[in-house]
């Protein structure tokens, strides 16, 4: 597993038993500008390059697995750091067209194990595969 | 109303300065060069300069300035697999960033002002574009903060707004349209005809008509954080 670590986000890539190649990038809040700035920018320098590298294998399908800190949704810049995953995913779908596997986005808190594991075997399985650019949003409306 | 324009040498900020005037506002221009044949009142500077954040804070405070249109902004028309982590962080610092430091700068005067915050994204902001990922990664970044700010914000000033422009005749394009032909290994005049072909309204957009836009969004009073895609129907949003 290779992790690329700062003070509000780190990515890193797994493999589930389903055979799902994941992206899976935690969100905390960032402390300070800089924090954010970071983000906007090495951040999506990390997902581009892990995302790219977990495509290279195209008999899996991969999934960019966003995850907030529980109670941390609905920050500005995080929010916009799920918008530019979403960006990113899309465009890369229709770049690569038929030259990748299926990737999605799954955007998720940390205690919404059994909605993202279910979400996940999903887009593992056989019939999951016309899910493509797609970002589901798993988190809970609040107001 | 008094509106500070940030891109304002670009093709749709100048016409969104245009406009303003056209419409009787004040106008103050920021841009990294100054046309030959524009206004002396013209901020030079780069906005990822923390001087240049200070003083447009500074004519926003005492120049009564109640709207701000980021209409700034790069191209980054380069494939995922090829572009480069200097190239990622440079667009998105100039098309995200900058825009979060702007807001950052301008903000409590424009509340105070009962304000607006108009940010020019684009059409690439609400949809992917194939050898453009960076770029709609640096616009849906901007939308999705946008939203959560107003959230955030809970119907306080500025009214932040969302002008989502499709493809427009300007420079931007030009550069976008060629390095997007580039790594599809097509022609310029090939990946035009296509786009063309793909707008509902047959043609691309004038920088008059973004212009209009941005002064119908600035003068709304709704609290609500509008997203205008005004795209000839080629996105629908």
């Amino acid at each position: 597993m290779q992790t690329d670590a700062t003070p509000c986000y780190a990515v890193s890539d797994d493999t589930t038993g389903a055979g799902l190649r994941l992206v899976t990038v935690q969100l905390e809040p960032p402390r300070e500008p800089a924090d954010r700035d970071h983000l906007m920018t090495q951040g999506v320098v990390d997902v581009v390059s892990h995302l790219v590298q977990a495509t290279e294998d195209t008999s899996r399908p991969v999934v960019v697995d966003v995850r907030f800190g529980d109670g941390h949704d609905g920050v500005p810049p995080l929010e916009g750091f799920v918008e530019a995953a979403r960006g990113l995913v899309q465009s890369y779908v229709l770049e690569r067209q038929q030259g990748i596997g299926p990737v999605n986005v799954v955007v998720s808190r940390a205690s919404q194990d059994h909605d993202r594991q279910l979400t996940w075997d999903y887009l593992a399985g056989a019939t999951g595969s016309f899910s493509r650019g797609a970002t589901y949003d798993l988190r809970e409306v609040t107001s | 109303m008094k509106a500070l324009v940030t891109g304002a040498a670009g093709g749709i900020g100048s016409a969104v300065a245009e406009a303003f005037e056209n419409g009787g506002h004040g106008v103050l221009r920021q841009d990294l060069r100054a046309p030959a044949d524009g206004p002396e009142d013209f901020v030079v500077g780069n906005l990822a300069d923390d001087d240049v954040l200070a003083e447009l804070s500074r004519r926003v405070e005492t120049e009564q300035i109640d709207c701000v249109v980021a209409a700034h902004g790069v191209a980054g028309a380069v494939d995922l697999r090829s572009i480069s982590a200097e190239q990622t962080r440079f667009v998105m610092t100039a098309n995200t960033v900058s825009v979060l430091k702007l807001y950052e700068a301008v903000a409590p005067v424009l509340r105070e002002r009962s304000g607006a915050f108009v940010v020019v994204a684009s059409q690439a902001g609400l949809v992917g574009e194939a050898n453009n990922g960076v770029y709609c990664a640096s616009k849906f970044a901007l939308v999705g903060w946008a939203r959560a700010q107003a959230r955030a914000d809970a119907g306080a000033a500025p009214r932040l707004r969302l002008l989502c422009p499709g493809a427009t005749e300007t420079r931007l394009l030009v550069d976008a349209f060629q390095g997007m032909a580039d790594s599809a290994g097509t022609s310029y005049e090939e990946a035009l005809g296509a786009r063309e072909a793909a707008i509902p309204g047959g043609r691309l957009g004038r920088p008059v008509e973004l212009g209009a836009a941005a002064v119908w969004l600035a003068g709304l009073t709704t609290s609500s954080c509008i997203v205008a895609a005004v795209t000839g129907g080629e996105v629908l949003h």
